[in-house]
């Protein structure tokens, strides 16, 4: 597990790979609390994610929350098959812009 | 310090007595094993420095007793020796000794030996220290969870998932870990379910099932409506959950006399509803966000409507099922589940088949994520029994000469739900709670047939079959939003008479009206039963249309024997 964020322009690009899951939980929200200045659109690369649970799940509920909630722009990238799949159980698509 | 200096030799005795009082220790001394024994029985040293061979007792029997003796604390044994033979060394390793400490003595290898021994046994202490407070918290916290989860088993108690039409699977200690399983018997016949998987594990996942629970319980014994039901469990569980804590559930109302099923699935896996008869298995997927998340404006209700015929039954699991783990890490994933229950459906064995699946796949290998799944199965209800209640005798009070008289205009009929507010007033009146059952029954089919076949026009040909079923509810929800004119009144009257009391319930509603003659001629005949008016013909002591069937007045008596 480990969790990486470039910040280019406005946007917020993080990036979780391994396993997204509890343990994540620090280093996630650390990504973009700390940050200087907020950004206005974020990011979430989940290219090199191979598993994510429902406290994933929440962790994104809490960017989402933090980057403004109902006008946030947060999106979610490069999901596999298996993750695409849990985000769309959970019907995350209508929070998050999911590509 | 304390240090035990336990040597039969007097000079080597003293000697080593002022070497150690001179680094700042307090000294006891024996002059041999059997003194040194009863030294230690009186007060235990911190360190003894023991010569091997002493008379009496000697120094390898001393320390086999001490270390036998005191096996929770650290007393660290230093021989004192002149022995060259390693086999006298290994005597001494093997007797419990920790260390030696050769003649002639050494005023500087003794300092360093007493203060390593000293730094190695204040370390022993914090981790025992730390040992305890650990093993405390644990307790604490295992009688804890055991008080929580005994609230808890009251509050979500196991309601009606002992029918004979159920069969679940739920860890006793499941709460914790954040799933929730409910049943409970609607008022007028068939059954609520709620499957629940809250985010996290432990306290914080169990918190959020107490209000979940004693909504779904108290809200389906009021009679409220499923989707007013899942309206406030979301609600709920919006304002108390913290961000990023959310409840994944389907909520879900089997009518086994309509042979009707309403499903509503946030965030669980797909549902499924197999068929016994066709040997099929069909998918009710998630097309929710999970409860807790969306504030009350942004949540939407929508139900699932479809028949459930006799031979079906609703399949509903935890993803725990899935994710269960095998001893190489693999999981159960999907496909295995789908197959056991293709493999079971036909003989209507889904559960069971599902139960083995699980059982060969995991085998003795510990469990990570719990396990939760249910079925119910529809069970015919050949006759409609009104469900004997729990008797018990009130006395006459409260409004028990009252009227009310309540008038929905099409904003109301659009998102009012009038009932159980009718049947909360009426349950103030005491003895009335005694036909609880009765009278809500009576309500609820007076005012869907008010609103439904009166001021929306349905038909209700359209239920009779399977495909009719969906497209009854579709065209429901279809006229109520385009409803913009029409009524529904209500007139209730409770008075009191000789020996009990006379309900008098009027239903006016806007709609055409119907051919109630034949209707009433039916009754007579008795070959109509089920539900609607013939029901309420059972139940009332008399049922009379006028207004060309716009209004149907039901008068229901009690007599202080029945309470």
């Amino acid at each position: 597990m480990s969790v990486s964020s470039v910040k280019s322009g406005d946007e917020l690009v993080i990036k979780v790979s391994g396993k997204f899951d509890f343990s994540c939980h620090q280093d996630f929200r650390a990504t973009y609390e700390d940050l200087p200045e907020k950004p206005g659109q974020y990011k979430i690369d989940l290219s090199e994610t191979s598993y994510l649970d429902s406290s994933a799940l929440g962790m994104l509920l809490l960017l989402r929350d933090f980057a403004g909630g109902e006008s946030s722009q947060v999106k979610i990238v490069n999901a596999n098959t298996e993750i695409k799949k849990i985000l769309s159980i959970s019907n995350f698509e209508q929070l998050f812009t999911i590509e | 310090m304390k240090i035990l200096i336990a040597e039969d030799n007097f000079t080597d005795r003293l000697i080593l007595k002022k070497l150690v009082e001179a680094q700042g220790h307090k000294v006891i001394e024996a002059e041999n094993g059997r003194v040194a024994l009863e030294r230690i029985q009186e007060s235990v040293p911190d360190i003894i420095l023991l010569d091997a061979i002493m008379p009496e007792v000697d120094g390898f029997a001393v320390a086999k007793a001490v270390k036998s003796e005191y096996p929770e604390r650290y007393i660290p044994i230093i021989f004192i020796t002149s022995l060259t033979e390693s086999e006298s060394y290994v005597k001494c390793i093997d007797a419990g000794g920790d260390d030696f400490f050769p003649k002639p003595f050494n005023k500087v290898v003794l300092q360093a030996k007493i203060s390593a021994f000293g730094r190695a046994k204040n370390l022993y202490q914090t981790v025992m220290d730390q040992k305890k407070e650990i093993e405390f918290h644990s307790e604490h916290l295992i009688q804890e969870q055991q008080v929580a989860k005994k609230i808890f088993d009251n509050i979500a108690h196991k309601g009606a998932l002992a029918e004979p039409y159920i069969q679940y699977s739920v860890s006793p200690m499941s709460i914790f870990n954040g799933d929730i399983l409910l049943a409970a018997k609607r008022p007028l016949g068939g059954i609520n379910i709620f499957l629940g998987d809250f985010t996290g594990h432990g306290l914080p996942a169990s918190i959020g099932a107490m209000p979940a629970s004693d909504i779904f319980f108290g809200m389906t014994s009021k009679g409220f409506e499923l989707y007013e039901i899942v309206q406030e469990l979301n609600l709920r569980l919006h304002n108390i959950l913290p961000t990023g804590f959310f409840c994944c559930a389907v909520v879900a109302e089997i009518d086994f006399e309509e042979n009707s099923l309403k499903l509503w699935n946030g965030g669980l896996p797909d549902a499924y509803v197999l068929n016994r008869n066709t040997g099929q298995v069909q998918e009710l997927p998630s097309n929710h966000l999970p409860l807790g998340i969306l504030s009350q404006e942004q949540f939407k209700a929508n139900l699932d409507v479809r028949s459930f015929e006799d031979g079906e039954s609703l399949f509903v699991y935890s993803d725990g099922v899935t994710e269960a783990e095998n001893s190489a890490g693999e999981l159960l994933g999907r496909d295995r589940l789908l197959v056991a229950l293709c493999e079971g459906v036909s003989e209507g064995r889904g559960f069971d088949c599902v139960t083995n699946t699980i059982k060969d796949f995991v085998g003795e290998y510990e469990q990570g994520d719990d396990i939760t799944y249910i079925e119910v199965k529809n069970h015919k209800e050949l006759n409609y029994q009104v469900e004997t209640e729990v008797s018990q005798t009130y006395a006459i009070s409260g409004p028990s000469d009252s009227s009310i008289e309540l008038n929905l205009g099409p904003k109301s009929l659009k998102s009012f739900n009038p009932l159980p507010t009718l049947s909360q007033h009426l349950m103030e009146i005491g003895s009335l709670r005694s036909f609880r059952t009765q009278i809500l029954t009576i309500l609820t089919e007076l005012y869907s047939n008010s609103l439904e076949h009166g001021v929306l026009g349905l038909s209700s040909e359209l239920k009779k079959s399977a495909d009719g079923f969906g497209e009854y509810y579709r065209q429901r929800e279809q006229r109520l939003k385009e409803l913009s004119s029409g009524y529904v009144q209500i007139k209730i009257k409770h008075e009191e008479i000789e020996r009990g009391g006379l309900l008098t319930i009027n239903f006016n509603d806007s709609g055409r009206g119907f051919d109630y003659q034949n209707l009433q001629k039916s009754f007579k005949q008795k070959y109509l039963s089920g539900r609607g008016y013939p029901l309420i013909n059972q139940l009332a002591d008399s049922l009379t249309f006028s207004d060309g069937g716009r209004s149907v007045t039901v008068c229901f008596k009690w007599n202080v024997e029945d309470v």
